[in-house]
């Protein structure tokens, strides 16, 4: 089973995109398990171990505006999982296999963002490269 | 000649903040003060809204206790509406307040408090973390991980996302309860009963571990505030406000709205935290504590059977002993368990499913004031509208703002306690924070900072010069 986390805020227009792109991928594709957040939470640990694999789908700030990046992500070293109010990808990883044994596979898309301003909509750069980063999730998760 | 001693920022709360140490001429410590560095002002920029977004929007002051913003703004437009809620609506509220009590208990125990006490106040700092308690308590930080996670999916379930859930509106909540979100809801109680039980269990064999920490945290005479049941129980709703003395004799219950009479605002030069006093006894004599010790030293019992024998079981301790804030934890525990018990009763009442969730009215009063227990302890919103329904004025009292002098003294009595010489040794450090992290304090509530904690110290001489300065990330 392959687990979906969309992370980002919606209201800060292209941050969302993770969070988008999880609620698109809901409708189109029910068999896979869909979490939408912020940010990342220790308690998401727990979700991990009853999955084989999980995507998380984040923005990304440097970079050209709509860019489309996917990386394996790998646990950090325990000492770098000690962040309470959030953590990134490679963190949870290690929470999970730190406190659950469980050993996850784990990719990361990112986007790089062109506007984090107030307000809700992805910029037209981001809009524009929507579909890609949904086809490029599909390639991986064989949909 | 005398000197400073500074904490910026402090670790491991909500917020930002640091901490400034007096020495006299002589190297002793002459005073302290928790400084909040940062201010939101909710207050003002709601001004001019329709107040029926107000839960909406105050419940956006924070990420860790929205629900408890949502449901006293919702009861001040209750009373703006001049409607009585149906009893069903009621019920859902508490659920929905007691999951964010089990769920933000959880983060400061496990998370931000338990490393001091598993790995001790003078390990290592870069091992007293909470990855250091999984490393070394997995079942521990599990349970903790598990209690969280059942609070916030509690949140998540009723008000269809777990921060910021829009379910409590004013006159109820905006749609009924399921039997789908009941079962689910009612299928995790005993394992996470047992969580709570077991973590009960274990912290009072550590107790005797804590003796230095518990005579110098914050341990001295105070009056205690919460909200109290009709039949003296623990109560995060209603009924009315309570305060006690130093002695743990009543001194006066009184209405919700009628706080004003009773609770006076001080403000500070060095902080953005209010400091709100008792007002018979005026400022600053009129100290006060609210929160988890409060609550367990004020109700009588809490209606629930493994709670109410926690609860006798801490009343055993004696009095004087119960006035030091390292018991915020111990009554945090019980307050845990207390909320997946009544959890489970309030979703076995009969008319838990009833459609009848919500009370439609027009303005009808122009004054709303709207009280409940937060985590933190109790929390006032108080709105004045105008006859169009815009808001004119917003006051909130929050949780964290009424234990503001007791902080200050807290720190106080920590730093005369350890604070040897002119330097910032760790043991003082450590255990600075650690008093401060005992109220659990969150500071994006009570001043509406957005923010994490570090902490800062600075030690400075009679004449304002530093002597010496640590940080901590």
């Amino acid at each position: 089973m392959i687990l979906v986390i969309g992370y980002g805020n919606t209201l800060r227009r292209d941050d969302g995109i993770g969070w988008l792109a999880a609620e698109a991928l809901r409708q189109s594709t029910p068999h896979l398990e869909i979490l939408t957040a912020m940010q990342l939470y220790p308690e998401m640990a727990e979700t991990l171990r009853h999955f084989s694999a999980v995507i998380f789908i984040d923005a990304a700030e440097g970079g050209t505006p709509g860019e489309i990046r996917c990386e394996r992500v790998l646990p950090d070293s325990p000492a770098a999982a000690s962040l309470t109010h959030h953590l990134t990808p490679s963190q949870l990883l290690t929470l999970s296999a730190l406190l659950y044994g469980h050993s996850i596979e784990g990719i990361l898309f990112t986007v790089v963002g062109q506007d984090f301003g107030h307000g809700e909509g992805l910029s037209p750069t981001l809009q524009v490269v929507f579909p890609a980063l949904l086809a490029q999730i599909g390639q991986v998760t064989g949909t | 000649m005398a000197q400073q001693i500074m904490i910026d920022p402090v670790t491991r709360i909500e917020g930002h903040a640091k901490i400034t140490i007096q020495l006299d001429d002589r190297g002793q410590v002459a005073d302290a003060q928790f400084h909040v560095t940062q201010v939101r002002g909710f207050e003002k920029l709601c001004e001019g809204r329709p107040f029926h977004e107000m839960p909406a929007l105050m419940a956006r002051i924070c990420g860790i206790c929205p629900v408890s913003h949502l449901l006293a703004s919702a009861k001040a437009c209750d009373m703006l509406l001049a409607v009585q809620i149906p009893e069903t609506a009621v019920q859902l509220r508490r659920v929905m307040n007691l999951a964010q009590i089990v769920q933000s208990h959880a983060l400061s125990f496990f998370y931000l408090s338990s490393p001091d006490m598993l790995l001790g106040m003078d390990a290592p700092q870069a091992q007293r973390n909470i990855v250091g308690v999984l490393q070394a308590y997995p079942e521990l930080a599990r349970g903790g991980i598990r209690l969280r996670q059942f609070g916030q999916q509690i949140i998540e379930r009723l008000g269809g996302k777990r921060i910021h859930p829009a379910w409590i509106v004013p006159g109820g909540v905006s749609e009924p309860l399921t039997a789908e979100k009941r079962d689910f809801i009612l299928e995790g109680i005993p394992e996470v009963k047992q969580i709570a039980r077991d973590t009960l269990a274990w912290f009072k064999t550590t107790l005797g571990s804590f003796t230095e920490e518990i005579q110098t945290f914050a341990n001295f005479p105070t009056l205690f505030m919460s909200l109290v049941h009709r039949d003296e129980s623990i109560s995060f709703y209603g009924h009315r406000i309570r305060i006690i003395d130093a002695e743990g004799q009543h001194v006066v219950d009184f209405e919700p709205e009628a706080y004003a009479d009773y609770i006076g605002e001080a403000v500070e030069p060095f902080s953005y935290l209010k400091s709100p006093y008792y007002k018979p006894m005026g400022y600053p004599d009129g100290i006060y504590r609210v929160g988890p010790l409060a609550r367990m030293n004020i109700a009588e019992f809490c209606g629930t059977p493994l709670a109410d024998e926690e609860l006798a079981q801490f009343k055993q301790i004696d009095w004087k002993e119960r006035l030091s804030s390292f018991h915020f934890h111990y009554a945090r525990l019980i307050e845990i368990l207390y909320g997946i018990e009544r959890i489970e009763l309030l979703l076995n009442e009969p008319d838990i499913l009833s459609k009848r969730v919500r009370a439609h009215a027009d303005t009808n009063n122009l004054h709303g004031i709207g009280v409940a227990e937060a985590p933190r302890g109790t929390l006032i919103h108080h709105y004045e509208i105008d006859e169009t329904g815009l808001m004119k004025r917003a006051n909130l009292i929050i949780a964290t703002g009424h234990n503001n002098l007791a902080m200050n003294r807290g720190v106080k009595q920590v730093a005369q306690h350890f604070v040897k010489g002119e330097k910032i040794e760790e043991p003082m450090l450590n255990r600075v924070e650690a008093v401060i992290r005992a109220y659990d304090p969150c500071l994006s509530c009570s001043t509406h900072a957005v923010g994490k904690m570090p902490l800062h110290i600075e030690l400075r001489d009679a004449g304002g010069e530093i002597v010496d300065s640590r940080t901590q990330a």
